[in-house]
């Protein structure tokens, strides 16, 4: 497929979310993530001409950064936050298990419904952690809380979000 | 519902601390701990990070999902594509997280569109999923080379090729972290590449080695191959050499062996100039401002023969080890059936049970299967190939625990289910396991009173990569724990509970490796024959751990 054909572009869009959650999955920081992502998509783009049309191009574009995983656990092998080879190996499996599946679209519909029914509060905390370059340090200065207190917040609205999705799937899947 | 199951709290706890950037090295270890081994936990974690991901990627920064395609400029100006030629590709991308501007996208594809013409137009093959198998299987034809031989080889998967030994390369990166690798050109050009290296199929005569050494041999027809390095290229006319980059890349070294060598200056200002040639004997030290004439030295690189004799070694060792830990599986007063498929001759039509405490196992019978190379070249193995192909034997008593382990190669991705091992019909407690046409391991059980059967069927884990590789099989079924557990190279895939009552032992009857004569209600029996290679059965009489089974395919695998 040419790199340049509107059908590589949307294909490529397309795969951004998925491609930066394999890759969140397997090295748990934001920023490297995205770096990854960013470095992810100039093979892509190089390597467009070996993609099968036809074939499942996010499972290709999650083996292209998977690549870029193992050369930057290289490069950090002594580095911390990184997850030993058993993990990695065996999240990027199922990662790709997962990928196969396609059951993302349901989540992501789930998930939008669960945050229309945050309170005020949580959705601006929220909003403000996701915000580019923010962090919970910044957050827990801004608003004068400790770093703590923000994320033991943090962990809550997840965790109630996450119930939520399970409970409008289980809807969705019965109805 | 398994989110909101008590068991994971501390995981969740660590995993949110993980995702917003303030948990500590200790924490993750302890995530790590908590991930090890546990399949659940880690659906829990690739579930909650999904989650986090999908928060991201609503509220967070505009990533290029949500620029829309239909926004790309056709047009590019000279200017700024010119602009980013001056920057590296890093530059023009990572100044912190920005929206990837089209801009710049294109500008990339303008950068590498010229260099890249070659690799674009090549295919190769990725096989993401069974229902493209077909496709797959054309576009083997676009490879440029074949892996021969390895001796443990540790390659890393870029996610382009596939590897191993036996495998076709296609163009693209070949990625060395240890071992010793035979590789040969669909030109006649032989390659032995020792790693670490870095080495780029280009065309069937033709490489780049990026950072390793390497010994090559030409024959006359292939004469013309070249190995170029980020400094020179080394075009050979019919001979054989070794080359050799350290230092990333800073210092090269070419040895000619015999023949003669030709070495460019790899640069398109000089225009291709011939730099020197080499004769027999000759080699030079090539580093950023300097060229060192050496003598030859081609005791420095593997030879043919000596990768013969160190295969042979290796693949004699673990054979023997493995036999060693055959005796210590005789030894083992659980062991309830134990066909080794070794050291047995070409036309023996008998599979023999090796277990000596217990007489509960007949021996086989070969119907149909030939014999022929197990795991290592000096054992045997069956082969399965045609609907006939099956081994019978016997087994009356039932088991309340069983721990299944087996050795299969498989040949094929099977399109419909595969038997590994099943009673020959249905019958109270009957067994049946076998590979599911998804890439699943099942084992299903016809309940106490052979009205109804229990199925445990795994997640999908077969793929095509398997495709050529031993591979290690292990499922658990305990009626008293009321459990089945099903483990792929030592690697458990999954768990599943037993109903609570009318399962209360498992039989084998009368039942045959790799077939099943079992009938489907119209009364006719479907196709079920395994297509591969089978080369190890152990049966035990009670459950074996984790670790017992780590034990069982540390030793057992074949590299």
């Amino acid at each position: 497929m040419k790199s340049d054909s509107e059908e590589f572009v949307r294909l490529l869009t397309e795969a951004q979310g998925p491609v930066y959650g394999y890759l969140l999955t397997l090295i748990p920081d934001r920023n490297r993530a995205r770096d990854l992502l960013q470095e992810t998509n100039i093979t892509i783009w190089k390597k467009a001409g070996t993609f099968e049309e036809g074939t499942n191009f996010n499972a290709w574009a999650c083996k292209v950064a998977y690549f870029h995983v193992l050369s930057f656990r290289r490069k950090m092998a002594r580095e911390k936050l990184v997850f030993n080879d058993e993990i990695l190996d065996y999240l990027s499996e199922r990662n790709d298990e997962r990928i196969a599946q396609d059951a993302a679209a349901d989540r992501i519909k789930a998930l939008k419904s669960c945050m229309l029914k945050l309170s005020e509060n949580h959705r601006i905390l929220v909003e403000e952690r996701y915000k580019p370059g923010a962090s919970v340090k910044k957050i827990a200065a801004d608003q004068k809380r400790t770093v703590g207190a923000i994320s033991q917040t943090l962990y809550r609205i997840r965790h109630n979000l996450m119930l939520c999705v399970e409970k409008t799937l289980t809807a969705i899947q019965t109805s | 519902m398994r989110k909101s199951e008590d068991r994971f709290t501390e995981l969740e706890i660590l995993i949110s601390k993980l995702h917003d950037g303030v948990a500590n090295e200790e924490e993750l270890r302890r995530i790590e701990s908590i991930l090890s081994g546990d399949p659940e936990a880690c659906e829990f974690y690739l579930d909650y990070t999904e989650l986090c991901v999908q928060m991201d990627l609503e509220l967070g920064a505009k990533t290029p999902l949500e620029i829309s395609s239909n926004t790309v400029p056709i047009q590019i100006s000279q200017s700024t594509s010119q602009f980013y030629k001056g920057q590296s590709t890093k530059q023009i991308l990572t100044p912190s997280w920005k929206p990837l501007p089209w801009i710049a996208v294109a500008a990339i594809v303008l950068i590498f569109a010229g260099s890249l013409s070659v690799l674009l137009n090549k295919r190769v093959s990725i096989a993401p999923s069974e229902a493209k198998a077909t496709e797959s299987e054309i576009i083997t034809h676009d490879g440029l080379a074949i892996l021969m031989e390895s001796v443990g080889a540790n390659f890393v998967d870029n996610g382009m090729q596939p590897t191993k030994t036996n495998g076709i390369l296609y163009p693209g990166e070949i990625i060395l972290e240890s071992g010793i690798t035979a590789i040969e050109f669909y030109s006649g050009a032989r390659v032995i590449l020792e790693g670490p290296a870095i080495f780029e199929l280009t065309s069937e005569n033709s490489a780049i080695l990026r950072g390793g050494r390497l010994r090559a041999q030409v024959p006359p027809q292939a004469c013309g191959f070249s190995v170029s390095t980020p400094q020179i290229e080394v075009i050979d006319l019919g001979t054989e050499f070794g080359m050799n980059i350290e230092e990333d890349g800073h210092l090269t070294e070419v040895h000619c062996f015999s023949g003669l060598v030709d070495i460019y200056e790899d640069s398109i200002k000089q225009n291709s100039k011939t730099l020197r040639s080499l004769q027999a004997g000759e080699a030079v030290r090539i580093q950023p401002n300097s060229i060192q004439k050496i003598p030859a030295n081609s005791m420095a690189f593997i030879s043919y023969p000596e990768l013969a004799q160190t295969s042979l070694e290796n693949s004699t060792l673990r054979h023997q080890k493995w036999q060693d830990l055959i005796e210590e599986m005789r030894a083992d007063e659980d062991i309830l059936a134990l066909y080794t498929f070794d050291g047995q001759g070409p036309r023996e039509r008998s599979l023999v049970n090796q277990a000596s405490f217990q007489n509960q196992f007949s021996h086989g019978a070969i119907v149909g299967c030939r014999w022929t190379n197990g795991r290592w070249p000096s054992k045997g193995s069956l082969e399965f190939k045609s609907p006939s192909d099956r081994v019978h034997f016997q087994s009356t008593e039932p088991y309340q625990t069983i721990t299944l382990s087996l050795w299969i190669r498989l040949d094929a991705i099977p399109r419909r289910t595969t038997s590994l091992l099943s009673s020959s019909e249905k019958s109270s407690n009957s067994m049946d396991w076998a590979l599911t046409p998804k890439g699943q391991i099942t084992l299903k059980i016809q309940n106490d009173q052979n009205k109804r059967n229990h199925v445990f069927t795994s997640s999908a884990i077969l793929n095509r990569n398997m495709l050529g590789k031993w591979l290690h099989l292990v499922s658990v079924c305990n009626t008293n724990e009321k459990k089945v557990i099903h483990y792929l190279n030592s690697r458990k895939i999954s768990e599943h509970k037993f109903p609570k009552d009318g399962l209360t032992s498992m039989k084998f009857g009368n039942a045959e490796i790799g077939n099943s004569s079992i009938k489907i209600s119209n009364g006719r029996t479907p196709i079920r024959y395994f297509i591969g290679r089978i080369d190890e059965l152990a049966v035990f009489g009670r459950s074996l751990d984790k670790n017992s089974i780590n034990h069982l395919y540390r030793i057992g695998k074949p590299h």
